[in-house]
């Protein structure tokens, strides 16, 4: 970023933060003005609402455009010339919008950036493809392997952290390709876990580009697991084993699996408490949830509405213990963890829990059958069926 | 952990902006020495509501022949009469304002006690049939059941399932019931959407408008829209003068909205109508049987148009970032 926009992003991080004081009751309407004063915006901004309908609007324009112009070319190497040529005049308008004009948060700008990274990903895998140098395989993984690197200059360049995201994405579907892909997505966390880490809290780095790293990492460990979680070694999810033949594991190598994945969950969310770090232990939580998962697959110990009704009350049972724990100590906190809302704002959760209620409780639309008898299905069992299909 | 924020904090004391009491209790925060897990614990008492309401699904699905159909019933009936007979214990005294919750747990005991009962209902009725042809009008009864305990205890999930129950109602209840009041064709289906969005948006100025549960409002009216313009976006590929129709109704819907949010300053409906009116236009230009590259063309001219539009009407609107 640039260090205008890296000192405007630090500036707003002290205004959201200013906000949720405001709103938890810490300071009042004259000290939230006297920071906002202290700490002004010099971006143009928008409103959630409106950067919404910016961003939708810019893609159509822009995608509408492009659609005009391959439309006119006569040759596919016509069209990857035509996507370098957009991708290079947009990742130019994103630094200007970004730069001299002060944009930030406005969607438009967001929507632009997207454009030049989509148009100049197409533009080498349209010459990769047609000068046709590699095998079919070294192509699709040069396309992700670049893919990844202009997600990461994106990244680095603009600080959108889902570009931060979609780099490691890439990256990690890029080296699957590789012989040894496993090894990779195992070696490459292990590397760089501890170096995203100091990132994450680096004062060198404004929020945006943390917040970048946090979503690297992110990736890297849900990588690793997949590395190591025994269904996706006997799956072969990682070597996509319809195009490599990989030979079976080694029995050590897959008790070393069933250990990894009951163990790796624990670790992430030792590092949770060890450091006070939110991200670890959802991601631990996660990950968890996914070896649960992955044992159900290999030992029926239990009939399934059994392990869901266990966990389901065993979740409650946690949540309830963990808050007693936690207000039972000293100022209701231990450990440097508190279950008093500090400055969360409720509102945001609340509406995230209206939406997934509303679409996984409401009652399913089903045919009407003569047939008496009982249709529930699991999740579904809390209406017996309606439509809802215009 | 935020630095940028530690340190202000040390220049909002040093500029006598924050008191240092104040920032006593706000550095540990954003150096990260204290983290709150109150997200987490909801997160965790939510999931473990779905997990459990969806093994109780499994178990009278792949059991109900072994178990029987009335100890099914009873034993959800018992839960769910358990669950909200706690609620009850511990609520709130009723207001008509915005109730915090008693504890942290509370809204999940009671969405679990909901949603027992609403499958308790539903077993009830398609295993014995009271209702018989009429079976539908279970699913107003239990919307009725949830709107009265989310006004009681003051819970907007509650209430958002409540409306969409409703909402299947009128759904499943035109292709079963009213086929001899009404051709049964999917234009029922697609008005009974309208009638009950509208229905929604309603009830949400009426909620607003008596200040009774005014912060249930923004649920229905959300909901209400979405049901109306979500049917007459469906309606638009209809072929013949009937699509052309509902593309109208659309777009002047679409504007009227629109108009009403910004004169209002409701960002997100605005948002819903410009959307609308967007759709409206494109499915008009669609049926024009303009060749691909005429609406591509079309497509380009008009968003670059509205973003520069809309540029203008955000500077008035001023939505807070």
């Amino acid at each position: 970023m640039t260090p205008e926009a890296a000192h405007a992003d630090r500036l707003q991080a002290v205004r959201e933060a200013a906000g949720e004081w405001f709103r938890s009751g810490w300071i009042n309407d004259a000290a939230l003005r006297r920071i906002h004063e202290a700490y002004s915006d010099d971006r143009v901004r928008a409103g959630i609402s409106f950067r919404i309908l910016f961003f939708i609007l810019t893609l159509c324009a822009l995608q509408g455009a492009m659609g005009l112009l391959y439309m006119l070319t006569r040759s596919s190497l016509g069209i990857g010339v035509l996507a370098l040529a957009a991708g290079v005049a947009c990742a130019f308008v994103t630094d200007y919008m970004t730069g001299p004009l002060k944009r930030r948060q406005g969607g438009t700008e967001a929507a632009v950036s997207l454009f030049a990274v989509v148009q100049l990903t197409v533009a080498v895998v349209v010459v990769n493809h047609e000068a046709g140098l590699w095998s079919f395989e070294t192509r699709v993984m040069l396309d992700l392997l670049w893919a990844a690197f202009l997600s990461l200059a994106a990244a680095w360049r603009w600080g959108y952290w889902p570009y931060g995201a979609l780099a490691s994405l890439l990256f990690f579907a890029g080296v699957s390709r590789l012989p040894f892909g496993r090894l990779m997505w195992l070696l490459i966390p292990l590397m760089l876990w501890r170096l995203l880490l100091g990132e994450c809290d680096s004062p060198h780095l404004p929020p945006a580009l943390r917040r970048c790293s946090a979503a690297i990492l992110t990736v890297c460990i849900l990588a690793f697991y997949a590395a190591v979680n025994v269904y996706s070694l006997d799956h072969r999810v990682v070597e996509f084993d319809l195009l490599f033949a990989n030979p079976a594991p080694l029995p050590i190598v897959r008790w070393l699996s069933i250990a990894l994945t009951c163990t790796v969950p624990g670790m992430v969310v030792w590092v949770g408490v060890r450091d006070r770090r939110r991200l670890f232990l959802n991601l631990g939580f996660l990950l968890g949830f996914a070896s649960l998962v992955t044992l159900r697959q290999y030992v029926h110990l239990a009939p399934l509405w059994l392990v869901l009704v266990a966990g389901g009350l065993a979740l409650i049972a946690a949540a309830a213990l963990l808050k007693r724990l936690l207000d039972s100590a000293k100022d209701g906190t231990r450990g440097g963890f508190t279950a008093a809302p500090l400055h969360e704002d409720p509102r945001k959760q609340r509406a995230l829990e209206v939406l997934a209620s509303v679409a996984t409780l409401t009652p399913e639309s089903k045919p009407f059958s003569d047939k008496s008898g009982f249709q529930g299905k699991g999740g579904e069992f809390g209406g017996g069926g309606a439509s809802g299909d215009f | 952990m935020n630095p940028d924020v530690a340190e202000a904090i040390d220049d909002l004391v040093r500029r006598g902006i924050l008191p240092e009491d104040k920032a006593t209790r706000l550095r540990p925060i954003a150096r990260g020495e204290l983290v709150s897990l109150y997200p987490e614990l909801r997160l965790l008492f939510y999931i473990g509501v779905l997990l459990s309401t969806a093994g109780i699904g499994v178990l009278v699905k792949q059991n109900y022949e072994n178990i029987g159909p009335v100890v099914i019933a009873t034993a959800l009936g018992a839960a769910a009469l358990g669950t909200l007979f706690w609620v009850a214990r511990t609520a709130s005294p009723f207001s008509w304002n915005e109730t915090p919750a008693p504890y942290l747990a509370f809204d999940y005991l009671l969405l679990l006690g909901v949603l027992l009962a609403a499958a308790d209902l539903a077993f009830i009725e398609v295993q014995f049939t009271p209702l018989g042809a009429s079976w539908p009008w279970h699913l107003l009864i239990v919307s009725f059941f949830m709107t009265c305990l989310a006004v009681r205890y003051d819970s907007r999930t509650v209430f958002s399932l409540a409306l969409s129950t409703f909402a299947a109602w009128r759904g499943l209840s035109v292709s079963i019931l009213e086929k001899q009041l009404w051709r049964a064709t999917e234009n029922t289906v697609r008005w009974n959407a309208i009638c009950c969005g509208l229905l929604f948006v309603l009830l949400g100025r009426f909620l607003t408008r008596s200040a009774r549960k005014p912060h249930f409002a923004p649920v229905s009216v959300y909901l209400g829209w979405l049901l109306v313009l979500g049917a007459l976006v469906s309606g638009g590929p209809e072929p013949g003068w009937e699509g052309i129709a509902y593309v109208l109704v659309l777009g002047l819907t679409g504007s009227g909205l629109a108009w009403h949010s910004f004169r209002q300053r409701r960002f997100a409906l605005f948002a819903f109508g410009i959307l609308s009116l967007y759709i409206a236009a494109g499915q008009l230009v669609l049926k024009c049987s303009l060749d691909f590259m005429e609406s591509l063309f079309w497509f380009v001219v008009s968003s670059a148009g509205l973003i520069a539009w809309l540029g203008r009407v955000q500077r008035k609107m001023r939505e807070p970032v």
